[in-house]
């Protein structure tokens, strides 16, 4: 590891420290505070100086649990990320494996899979919508589930090509030799040994299709809201709710904070293996 | 015996073009909803569609009016130029603070895991959630920026609810998101730095300063541009933290050009002007991002 200090001696360390924790400061302390906030009601919410210690309840919590357009987005972002994320794994997984291994379509392959995962949905939303409420897909779960795989596709094949381009040509040359065919070599060598490039893929689409907006938006507005459409709703309508709207947004944070931590040691390396994540 | 002859050499054949099925997929998938909706986009910019004939099987077509019209509008050119304004000011900010990040997170802090943790997580975080919470501590009254700006003594300002405070916190809030991915990617590049370089300079006596300037920063310049392309064109479609914390408002004060689109298509109804100003949006991306596929063919040429 390159030796970067500022400063000199113990100085410098104190003074890394100082940035460092800052750094944690501002970045973490606002989403804290908030979750801080989804667990006071009343006064305690609109106190100044703000109140760091008080007697926290569930009462926000209860609220928007009791609420059945609120449990039904849950229901409906858990489906779509878990269906899309399954879904993209396998197709992408694939695509990636031909480009990677069989040189599939060459550069021209690479290139356009790139231009695909910068192309952004604001731009795709709309035609979509045309193209949905001509066929009935509008405002439905296959329809939102097939829009998210569309997103999350390209990002997939892109950050896997690294993955089974860094297995080493030789143990497949000698899957092959013992008689095996291409699709047992793909699954019973290449998948298991690009494990935490799955594991990343993984995190990255279960991530990316909770966290979405564009699609869920205006692909899905009314029957089949998720949790980001559902949680923008109570701007407008409930300004004042406060501890309503923080408890919304923790509901749509702590899960993939959870996740990320798991995860986080597999994540840095992929992160450096497949470039970089957008 | 000589159908499980013909099975068996489908199956052969299966294998041997393995590459070309693996492909085919995604190849459906991303024609279906990539390449048609973008020719589908392209089509209905040069005709005329609105909510009562959208459904129809022919639109009136009119060339290239839906771009005249939309070039020629003083609102989407002023969104235009907010939007750039955003992309470079929110780029500049998140690089030279994520580098200042790295730097720091890149010694031997004992507790360095615990920092790379903590600032992973607001990379992660969905972006409506950011904005919700971002208008709550904005708020004038009750907030807590106006609250510690009062501790210090100045005055609370009604950040989303004036034009150039409005500007001024969705860049901010821009920043704050995106910084935690810039520092992890730098940090991953500045790891991997060549440690000979470093102690040469130390021993011809450099300064920190000189090298960080004369080594860092030269070979650090691969990942930079990536980074600042990925965020550059991140920064210039940004609609979700918009939409949630301002709408666009006060007046048009923060209307970036992904919200004017997205008010045209779905709030006016004007879906071919919608269409147009899409085809624009793209070709702006593309150019942004031909920076990016230059900048990476260039290191995957310099790896060999």
């Amino acid at each position: 590891m390159v030796d970067l200090q500022i400063g000199k001696g113990r100085f410098r360390n104190l003074l890394a420290y100082l940035i460092g924790i800052i750094l944690i400061f501002v970045l973490i302390g606002p989403p804290a505070y908030m979750v801080s906030m989804s667990l006071k009601t009343g006064r305690d919410l609109f106190s100044i100086p703000p109140k760091f210690i008080f007697t926290p309840t569930l009462d926000n919590y209860k609220e928007i649990f009791g609420s059945a357009s609120f449990v039904r987005s849950i229901y409906n972002t858990i489906i779509i990320s878990f269906t899309s994320t399954i879904l993209t794994e396998i197709i992408g997984s694939m695509a990636a494996y031909s480009i990677a291994k069989f040189k599939t379509g060459g550069k021209p392959a690479l290139y356009s899979v790139l231009i695909m995962r910068v192309l952004p949905s604001v731009v795709l939303g709309l035609p979509l919508f045309i193209m949905f409420s001509r066929i009935g897909l509008l405002d439905t779960l296959h329809g939102l589930i097939l829009a998210y795989i569309g997103f999350l596709l390209p990002n997939t094949v892109w950050l896997m090509i690294p993955f089974f381009q860094g297995i080493s040509r030789s143990i497949e040359d000698a899957a092959r030799i013992d008689g095996c065919s291409n699709i047992r070599t793909f699954i019973d060598i290449s998948l298991p040994l690009s494990r935490s490039g799955l594991i990343v893929t993984t995190v990255y689409n279960i991530t990316g299709a909770w966290n979405h907006f564009y699609y869920a938006l205006t692909l899905a507005p009314a029957k089949t809201r998720v949790l980001s459409v559902e949680a923008s709703q109570y701007v407008g309508e409930y300004a004042v709710q406060w501890g309503t709207i923080a408890a919304i947004s923790s509901v749509l944070i702590i899960p993939p904070a959870i996740l990320i931590f798991f995860i986080q040691k597999h994540l840095v390396s992929g992160l450096s293996l497949g470039g970089v994540k957008g | 015996m000589l159908e499980r002859k013909r099975k068996r050499s489908i199956l052969e054949w299966c294998d041997n073009h393995l590459g070309l099925i693996f492909i085919l997929p995604a190849m459906a998938i991303l024609g279906l909803l990539i390449i048609y909706p973008l020719y589908f986009n392209i089509n209905m910019s040069l005709h005329k569609v609105n909510m009562i004939n959208f459904k129809a099987d022919e639109w009136e077509f009119v060339g290239l009016k839906n771009y005249i019209a939309t070039f020629s509008d003083k609102t989407v050119l002023l969104s235009l130029l907010r939007t750039f304004v955003f992309m470079i000011v929110t780029v500049v900010g998140q690089v030279v603070l994520g580098m200042i990040g790295a730097l720091t997170l890149n010694t031997q802090l004992k507790a360095r895991g615990v920092f790379t943790v903590g600032v992973l997580i607001p990379m992660m975080m969905t972006p409506i959630a950011v904005g919700l919470f971002w208008r709550i501590l904005l708020n004038r009254q009750w907030g807590l920026i106006n609250y510690f700006l009062n501790c210090l003594g100045i005055e609370s300002v009604a950040w989303l609810y004036e034009t150039s405070s409005a500007y001024a916190a969705v860049c901010f809030v821009q920043i704050w998101w995106g910084v935690s991915f810039v520092i992890l990617v730098l940090l991953g590049g500045l790891s991997s730095l060549p440690k000979e370089h470093f102690e040469a300079a130390e021993i011809d006596g450099a300064s920190k300063w000189q090298s960080f300037i004369h080594i860092t920063i030269p070979e650090m310049k691969s990942v930079l541009l990536t980074v600042i392309m990925l965020r550059a064109i991140d920064g210039f479609r940004e609609f979700d933290v918009i939409y949630t914390l301002t709408q666009g408002g006060p007046g048009e004060a923060t209307k970036v050009f992904s919200l004017h689109l997205y008010m045209t298509a779905f709030e006016t109804h004007n879906f071919s002007m919608g269409a147009a100003q899409a085809i624009i949006l793209t070709v702006i991306t593309l150019i942004l991002s031909s920076g990016l596929i230059k900048s990476l063919s260039e290191s995957e040429a310099d790896n060999g």
